[in-house]
């Protein structure tokens, strides 16, 4: 019970202090400014997008794009790691564009693609180029380093369905997961990125890009911190998911 | 009778093998000594698949169905010991094959948590439970204590050829070996 709420008391406590922070900031600078609303009007803006229908429905077209992208990019990412671990062809032929995507900046990928596809495939499409080579470079790593000891094992004694299964994904399926526990994260920002510059007709990116223009402060912070406890849950979600996945290779 | 016939090997600059013949009975327990890094090892990996040879053959392994302890234990570390035998056999010989190598307590505990002898004792079960005809057994004592020791001898005598590579004179004795071959 003293464990329970200590840790309670771990996330809360600093939590508290960083609300205490903005509401003195927001009364020493924001009422002059307009620049930092306080938490409360932050909070009031936060309700009335909760209740409102279109605030849901942009909530549910972002994270239809990201769940979109995310999973895109997994696939992708996964198939070329294959080709690419087992293949010297593909290696070669594949890892400059490998390269390229992980330095091109997201932005530069959102404008390039908003010319020529429709803006609510713009942001999906950006999810999966973030993820793909994340979970690419994790996944090759770890089929290439997949112990040569336990293949002669496998070679002499399992069935080939037997070495996937029980020789193969073990030692594959751990680091593929802590990459996509990472890339989720990344698919969020990704998307909302995509959205603000693509400006489909639904979702949270647009809904900023909106305040922002008629310098709707307080509803910019709600969006922002929506963004923030929508991401940390579906993150934690996920994790958890992937835990559970993973308990069985421990 | 199995021949090994003119092979050679080379393991990057070493030579291991140059035109190396030699026959192996069909039955008993046949050992292979020889100082450290003359090629017992390498010779196992050939006459179980693992290593092919640059040139040469053997014949008389056609048909037959092999099965290797190999060096280090080699388990499946997120199974446990019963489950990593029963992979390649049914389940009650795993449990008789552990049982015979006195793992009946550990059985359901997973490989990873084993000591190295209880992992050896393990490997020695699967590799029995797949094949008993022709077993190939790279130090197969290694971390076992005596007790363990002749309980293992007892079953790798039971297999039709079991060829054990071994340092130790004193496992030629352990194991009643029927034929030595000095590398």
């Amino acid at each position: 019970m003293r464990a329970i709420l200590l840790k309670i008391l771990k996330i809360c406590v600093p939590i508290a202090v960083y609300i205490l922070i903005w509401q003195l900031l927001s009364m020493l600078v924001g009422s002059r400014l307009l620049l930092l609303p306080s938490p409360i009007d932050t909070l009031q803006a936060m309700k009335e997008i909760v209740i409102s229908e279109s605030g849901w429905q942009s909530i549910g077209m972002t994270v239809l794009r990201i769940l979109c992208g995310y999973f895109l990019g997994c696939a992708v990412g996964a198939a070329f790691a294959v080709l690419t671990s087992h293949f010297h062809f593909f290696e070669w032929l594949l890892k400059p564009f490998r390269s390229l995507i992980k330095t091109t900046p997201i932005t530069s990928f959102a404008l390039i693609l908003l010319v020529s596809i429709v803006s609510g495939v713009v942001p999906v499409i950006v999810a999966m180029i973030v993820v793909v080579p994340m979970i690419w470079q994790t996944t090759e790593e770890a089929i290439k380093n997949r112990s040569v000891q336990l293949s002669e094992m496998a070679k002499i004694y399992l069935r080939p369905w037997q070495k996937l299964r029980y020789v193969s994904l073990p030692q594959i399926l751990p680091p593929f997961f802590a990459s996509a526990s990472t890339a989720l994260g990344f698919a969020w920002k990704a998307v909302i990125t995509a959205e603000i510059l693509a400006l489909p007709k639904l979702g949270i990116g647009r809904q900023m890009q909106f305040h922002k223009i008629h310098i709707e402060i307080p509803e910019l912070f709600a969006w922002t911190l929506l963004v923030i406890v929508l991401s940390v849950a579906l993150e934690y979600t996920f994790r958890f998911i992937l835990k559970k996945a993973g308990q069985r290779y421990d | 009778m199995i021949e090994i016939k003119n092979l050679s090997i080379k393991l990057g600059e070493k030579t291991i093998f140059s035109g190396y013949n030699s026959t192996l009975p069909d039955e008993g327990v046949v050992m292979i000594s020889g100082e450290s890094g003359i090629g017992k090892t390498t010779l196992l990996r050939v006459l179980c698949g693992l290593q092919k040879p640059d040139s040469g053959n053997i014949i008389g392994l056609a048909d037959r169905k092999i099965s290797v302890v190999f060096q280090e234990p080699r388990l499946l570390e997120h199974l446990t010991a019963i489950e990593n035998v029963a992979l390649v056999s049914d389940r009650a010989t795993a449990v008789n094959l552990l049982c015979e190598l006195n793992m009946e307590n550990e059985m359901y505990m997973k490989a990873g948590k084993l000591s190295g002898g209880q992992k050896q004792r393990v490997s020695l079960a699967r590799a029995f439970a797949f094949s008993d005809d022709i077993v190939l057994l790279d130090e197969p004592f290694t971390g076992l204590d005596e007790q363990n020791k002749q309980k293992a001898a007892r079953l790798i005598q039971t297999a039709r050829l079991a060829i054990v590579v071994s340092h130790d004179a004193k496992d030629a004795e352990l194991l009643s070996v029927d034929e030595k071959i000095q590398l």
